[in-house]
């Protein structure tokens, strides 16, 4: 007796727990659930934890509450002004409505396929509508994140006619991502996806290769200006530098001549004053002193002196014992002959 | 009855029913006592030192918690997440780290990488562009349940263990939302900017635009740090900027060489410059002295001869002709009255008797 009771209280106990399992259901965070009596949506559990249902009867299916990847393929498409280009755009979006979802999509995988389908068609439409400057600067500002320090006037003048000459920024990039949105979003709303999409990005944008070499010739060719640039630069500045060298030697060249003609000027002009005053005392001493120093240095051995009894020397024998007139002005009479 | 009967019975199977019959109570109780013994082995749990644990009752987050041993309600009623919120990790765009060491080696940059690298510049050149980003997780209950994946649909396919990467979409998330923002920075920057003073700019302003537009998606990371690496100019166009670099260097050569030979020039001008002045300063100085000495000197002779005027005079005169006369060569003395002579005297032939009698006075 004691047996029988024990097994059939292990048998409530089996069946309770088969029950509950039947009856509970669990909702983790970052899911929603969708309860499906023979198929139809009944209910929806957007709360995680641990919830009920009518066992057997009832089925749960659970979807991502979370946000949810969308990455298209590299799109080749044409800008309003006839550029080819891949561009790859990406996109994040979430169930938003799990009723609509479940009767119109029902899976994840089935909801990225639609987007694949929405957000290609919309990226066409917007690209076409835009420049390719428009896709790739984000505002219509200026090079905002700019930072060069241009070596010289003439650089920044080349760079700034560049920016100049190139096409206006209407739009830019963050007016086509919200374009797109908008009008990916317009579709999901009209065809009742119950989906959102969150954001759309661009990705990357790129040339198709056949222009790639196209703006490589550019890329060069601006290259090569650049460098003449330079090239004409180098010798700017290799003149002026010449010519600074040039005026900085002339200056200390006549500075030089200046001073040491001043110098050697105020020297022999003192000369001649003291000189002056000196001799001045007794000039006709003076004569006959240096007369007699140019008569010694003027004489050498190569000489040939030819000298006539009538000159001074002769006439002092004569005259010494007749008077004591003394004779007149050296011996400048000597006509030294030289060789 | 004890455990050894129930398998000596298991040995005749067709006896199976009637031995779990028989011992009931022995089943029920090992039973209840193996699911004891799995509860009690779910019902704790270790959190490395560097991880954080999410605690999910039914599916629902109850609680965080740090590194440590800790208990919890046994499975199924609640299980743990592993998030690993101290290790900082690293995506790589444009290029791939093969094997990091002490070389590190990279893999050949393939399509791939070039895809993500090669990007339009403001002034619609290309540049490519390689840099990492780093993340570690700051809130790990964001990081599990915001961001979603495809692939895995329910979160049981999500690893339960210790897996860094957790979630698989945050990092895909990384990726995307900073290749759109380098991109844009990029968009907004001349290609030179880019290859040069730009990068750093970029590389900031990156950070927090990335940062922030994870924040919008509540992804539960923090971006510690994006890093430029290499910026270079496309392969095909590279000569060209090497070009650009040759002539910028032989630009500074030439102004260099110019400045060298300036700095030459002016210190030698400069040194002959007071080497004149000081020999012209020198000049006047000796020929001052010089021609006072001469003056001192004819004074002084003055004032001797002063006294004695005639006879000073004659014997200076005398004096002087004898020196002269003693040092010339060729005399030849004529009376007054054949001065006629003087016309018809040969000079050269004289001349060749150099040596013909010296001093011949009368």
């Amino acid at each position: 007796m004691k047996t029988r009771i024990g097994a059939i209280l292990f048998a409530v106990l089996v069946i309770a727990f088969v029950l509950l399992y039947a009856c509970a259901y669990t909702v983790e965070e970052g899911k929603q659930a969708v309860i499906t009596q023979f198929s139809r949506p009944v209910r929806f559990v957007t709360e995680a934890g641990l919830h009920f249902k009518m066992p057997f009867i009832q089925e749960v299916h659970r979807l991502e509450k979370r946000l949810l990847p969308w990455d298209g393929a590299a799109e080749s498409m044409q800008t309003r002004d006839k550029k080819r280009i891949f561009i790859d755009v990406w996109a994040r979006w979430q169930i938003t409505d799990p009723e609509k979802f479940f009767t119109a999509v029902r899976t994840e995988r089935k909801g990225q396929k639609m987007l694949d389908d929405l957000v290609d068609s919309a990226v066409r439409d917007v690209v076409a509508e835009n420049n390719l400057i428009d896709v790739v600067r984000s505002t219509k500002e200026k090079l905002t994140k700019e930072k060069l320090v241009y070596e010289s006037q003439e650089m920044k003048e080349m760079a700034q006619s560049a920016e100049a000459k190139r096409d206006v920024v209407t739009t830019g990039r963050s007016v086509m991502e919200a374009s797109i949105l908008k009008s990916v979003s317009a579709d999901l709303e009209k065809n009742n996806y119950g989906m959102g999409l969150a954001v759309v990005r661009v990705k990357r944008v790129n040339y198709i290769e056949s222009v790639k070499e196209t703006v490589y010739e550019r890329m060069r060719s601006e290259r090569l200006r650049i460098a003449r640039l330079f090239e004409s630069e180098a010798e700017e500045a290799k003149n002026r530098i010449q010519g600074l060298t040039r005026k900085e030697l002339d200056a200390i060249e006549g500075d030089m001549e200046q001073q040491s003609a001043e110098t050697r000027g105020r020297a022999d002009a003192a000369v001649i004053k003291m000189t002056a005053e000196a001799y001045g005392k007794s000039p006709e001493f003076f004569a006959f002193l240096r007369s007699l120093k140019v008569l010694e240095q003027a004489l050498d051995r190569d000489t040939r002196l030819i000298l006539t009894t009538d000159s001074d020397l002769f006439n002092l024998l004569k005259k010494t014992t007749q008077d004591e007139s003394a004779p007149a002005g050296g011996a400048t009479k000597a006509p030294p002959a030289k060789k | 009855m004890d455990i050894r009967d129930i398998t000596e019975d298991w040995r005749s199977p067709g006896d199976f029913a009637a031995a779990l019959r028989q011992n009931w109570p022995t089943v029920a109780l090992v039973s209840f006592a193996l699911i004891v013994v799995f509860g009690l082995s779910t019902a704790f749990y270790r959190v490395d030192a560097s991880d954080e644990a999410v605690v999910l009752r039914f599916g629902k987050h109850v609680r965080t918690t740090p590194p440590g041993l800790h208990w919890k309600a046994p499975w199924p009623i609640e299980r743990v997440y592993d998030v690993s919120v101290q290790r900082i990790q690293t995506l790589e765009f444009g290029f791939a780290t093969e094997r990091a060491g002490r070389v590190t080696q990279f893999a050949p940059s393939g399509p791939d990488q070039l895809h993500i690298a090669e990007m339009l510049t403001g002034d619609l050149n290309l540049a490519n562009v390689e840099w990492i980003v780093q993340y570690r997780v700051k809130d790990s209950a964001a990081y599990l349940f915001h961001m979603g994946d495809v692939e895995g649909i329910s979160a049981e396919s999500l690893p339960a263990g210790a897996r860094d990467d957790a979630n698989v979409a945050v990092p895909d998330t990384i990726r995307d939302v900073s290749e759109s923002v380098l991109r844009k920075f990029v968009g907004d920057t001349s290609v030179d900017s880019v290859l040069t003073l730009g990068r750093e700019q970029i590389a900031g302003d990156a950070k927090g635009e990335i940062q922030q537009r994870l924040d919008d998606f509540e992804a539960g990371v923090e971006i510690v740090a994006v890093k430029l690496q290499n910026t270079s100019p496309p392969e095909q166009v590279k000569d060209a900027f090497q070009e650009v670099n040759r002539a910028r260097q032989n630009k500074e050569r030439v102004v260099n060489d110019a400045e060298g030979e300036r700095n030459r020039q002016i210190p030698a001008a400069r040194g002959k410059h007071d080497q004149t002045i000081s020999e012209a300063e020198g000049y006047e100085e000796r020929i001052l002295l010089t021609t006072q000495g001469q003056i001192n000197a004819f004074l002084a002779q003055l004032a001797e001869y002063e006294k004695a005027p005639d006879v000073t005079r004659t014997r200076l005169y005398l004096e002087t002709m004898e020196k002269v006369l003693a040092g010339v060569g060729q005399k030849t003395i004529l009376d007054e009255s054949l001065k006629g002579l003087l016309p018809l005297l040969n000079l050269d032939q004289a001349t060749s008797r150099s040596d013909a009698a010296p001093g011949g006075v009368k």
